[in-house]
């Protein structure tokens, strides 16, 4: 063996391995030791239990080195870099049918900063981000979007979030707006009219400069954050589909269409690659469950993947007891000290926000004594304060030194909608031939919605957080003393929401057990 | 904005020379950063990368790489130090070096068959070696040694002494040499 073959071998190292290297490494992180935790120690001594500091991995572990490139935020950047990343997979070149239709000469960040000034000072990104989302604005056809989400989360967040079985629930409201929206594109007359009003929109015009908005102004892929939306219809072979349509849901909703074999272990095994690649294999086994049949005519599937390092990590993890609804656990906190933080109180909660990269937000809200997480779902109060940063300005809010303990958590759930939208006013859709689907199948007339279901999974360390959701349309035939430390411990279940820069809340869930 | 890399792969299949303009487009900086690496001096570093154009276009079709980036860096990676090799081996070509390398053919060779089998051994080994490390150490091999990055460079990135560095990287060596040795893979 001679000095050469090693050299060759090296070259030959993995596409993972390679890719893997050709970010700068990371600095090494520093613990914060602020004055005021000397100062606190013995405070802080009630509740550690055994200090375990452990490097958080929160690096999707993708199981196909091809698929998980294209989410990593090491990729090219661009609004929507990498987006159609299985165009070329092997079982889906075959049935592309129409393929999503990116709009051209997006302003990008990197518009904005150089990915090296970006390495050298990550404070520039708030500013890049606010040109490059300004720039984004002025080049969409209608308003930003805000308001008119207002009534859509207010109205499926209580209801979604309200069960009361102790389990944990993840729901993405910006995924299922955007499946909701496809799928009124599919349906005409009361069944389009009952998704419009649910989804606070007029007309279908409205509807597709709000998507469009949506779309482009949650789209990051860069150093700092990823936040990756995908859509996509998955079509009968054999079955006749209304062409227009397809070509609307690719200009206005970005969908890629595909036609295969339902009910065949390769279009499941398809849909589910399709999912790993949008959602970082976060929701691998999921999407791997997810099975169609040969009954099934149509499928519109959106996926929200977001993965984000705190702008500081926490301090330190400590082992203490979560007081869930099944008992007493011990836990993983993640505690901070901050010197100036807001606590923001209102009736039935108090909260804390945590900033992300990228100007984003995870709020910890923490019911007071007595209310359930459920029932704090329901308060208009909660609701405001989840739903838009009008709604945080309404709450009290007080400034000081603030010790913030977090439950480490890696939290997923399984939602089933229908039920929940025939209660928010959608039924005609669920109805066999009720509704009118000649827009997507005009040779069906025997159609309904079969399932609407949403998995979602969540999870933060010391360091970020990371979270994906993707929702599945099924269509077949037949809270402070300013003079004192407050401690914020979420030992008990609590309401947490991922919101972007905007305040849009694009996670919200309840957990009762981290 | 970029082409995405599977209309990149298309257009070489359709033998359109539009690729190379793409694929120089989107991964020009990327290949010339991993040729300037090895050889640094720019005028070669540029011939180097035409010559990666050159020999994807050679090479796709038949070949239609899963990563396009991963597959060209590791292209101008190959070709880069044999282009190394050349022109250290044209300027020692004028005493014993000559006198050895005509003198090597004589020698009897290792059979094809078999080192190309302890190639693909040393490539699997050091494909689970790095595989095995952690996070920081992979990312520290490989910017070091894949793409060459300097010990001065590797230092700054992660706020530590270029001594503290190359400390780690030396243990990192020891730790491949006595797993290869464990392999039974002797240089």
């Amino acid at each position: 063996m001679k000095r050469e073959d090693l050299y060759n071998a090296i070259t030959d190292l993995k596409d993972d391995q390679i890719l893997a290297g050709e970010a700068p490494l990371k600095q090494k992180t520093q613990f914060k030791r602020s004055r005021w935790l000397v100062g606190l120690a013995a405070a802080l001594a009630l509740i550690v239990g055994a200090a375990a500091i452990l490097p958080g991995v929160l690096a999707p572990k993708p199981k196909d080195e091809h698929l998980s490139t294209n989410v990593s935020p090491n990729t090219p950047n661009g609004p929507i870099s990498g987006t159609n990343v299985l165009a070329d997979h092997p079982a889906l070149k075959l049935c592309n049918l129409s393929a999503a239709q990116y709009p051209s000469d997006l302003p990008a960040l990197t518009d904005f900063v150089t990915r090296e000034e970006l390495r050298q000072d990550p404070n520039l990104y708030a500013g890049a981000l606010q040109k490059q989302q300004e720039a984004l604005h002025a080049s969409l056809p209608a308003e930003a979007p805000g308001a008119e989400m207002t009534s859509f989360l207010n109205a499926t967040i209580p209801q979604i979030l309200s069960d009361e079985d102790g389990e944990n629930r993840i729901y993405s409201p910006l995924s299922l707006y955007l499946a909701l929206s496809m799928l009124s594109e599919t349906v005409e007359g009361q069944g389009r009219s009952e998704l419009l009003a649910l989804l606070g929109q007029n007309d279908l015009d409205t509807l597709r400069a709000q998507c469009a908005s949506l779309w482009l102004t949650n789209y990051a892929d860069n150093e700092l954050v990823t936040s990756i939306l995908g859509n996509s219809l998955w079509l009968r072979k054999g079955t006749n589909y209304n062409k227009d349509t397809l070509e609307r849901l690719a200009r206005y909703y970005y969908a890629d269409s595909f036609s295969g074999e339902m009910g065949s272990e390769d279009y499941d095994r398809a849909i589910a690659e399709w999912i790993d690649a949008r959602t970082g294999n976060l929701l691998h086994d999921q999407a791997s469950a997810l099975k169609t049949d040969p009954g099934t005519v149509l499928r519109l599937l959106s996926t929200i993947y977001l993965k984000a390092n705190w702008q500081s990590p926490f301090d330190e993890e400590i082992t203490d007891t979560f007081h869930s609804p099944q008992g007493d656990k011990e836990v993983t906190f993640l505690t901070e000290l901050t010197e100036d933080a807001t606590l923001y109180s209102a009736p039935g909660f108090s909260a804390v926000g945590k900033t992300l990269m990228g100007e984003g937000q995870m709020l910890f809200l923490l019911p007071d004594e007595g209310v359930r997480a459920e029932d704090l779902l329901q308060s208009p109060e909660a609701l405001a304060f989840l739903s838009s940063l009008a709604g945080r300005e309404a709450a009290d809010k007080r400034n000081g030194p603030l010790t913030l303990s977090v439950p480490q958590f890696d939290v997923s759930s399984e939602l089933d909608l229908i039920d929940n939208m025939q209660k928010l006013g959608v039924q005609t859709i669920f109805r066999a031939g009720a509704a009118d689907f000649s827009p997507i199948a005009p040779e069906n007339e025997d159609l309904s919605v079969s399932r609407i279901e949403q998995d979602a999974r969540v999870k933060i360390d010391r360091f970020g957080c990371e979270a994906a959701a993707f929702t599945v349309v099924d269509m077949t035939e037949g809270f402070l003393d300013p003079n004192g430390l407050v401690n914020f411990t979420l030992d008990r279940p609590f309401v947490f929401a991922i919101t972007n820069a905007a305040g849009l809340p694009l996670f919200v869930g309840v957990v009762n057990q981290p | 904005m970029a082409v995405e890399d599977h209309s990149i792969i298309e257009l070489y299949f359709q033998r359109s020379e539009r690729a190379i303009d793409e694929t120089a487009a989107k991964y020009g900086s990327y290949c010339g950063t991993v040729a300037r690496n090895v050889l640094t001096v720019q005028e070669d570093a540029e011939e180097c990368v035409n010559d990666t154009w050159l020999a994807a276009w050679n090479d796709i079709p038949p070949s239609r790489p899963t990563c396009l980036r991963a597959y060209l860096g590791r292209l101008t990676r190959n070709l880069a130090i044999s282009r190394w090799r050349f022109s250290h081996a044209a300027r020692r070509y004028s005493g014993m070096e000559t006198l050895l390398s005509e003198l090597e053919d004589c020698l009897p060779s290792q059979n094809d068959v078999e080192r190309e089998l302890e190639r693909e051994a040393l490539s699997a080994v050091l494909r689970a070696w790095v595989g095995g490390l952690g996070e920081d150490d992979r990312a520290l091999f490989v910017r070091r040694y894949w793409y060459g990055v300097s010990v001065k460079q590797l230092s700054a990135e992660a706020g530590r002494t270029q001594n503290a560095t190359a400390q780690r990287l030396w243990k990192l060596r020891r730790s491949l040499k006595t797993r290869l040795e464990q392999e039974g893979l002797f240089l």
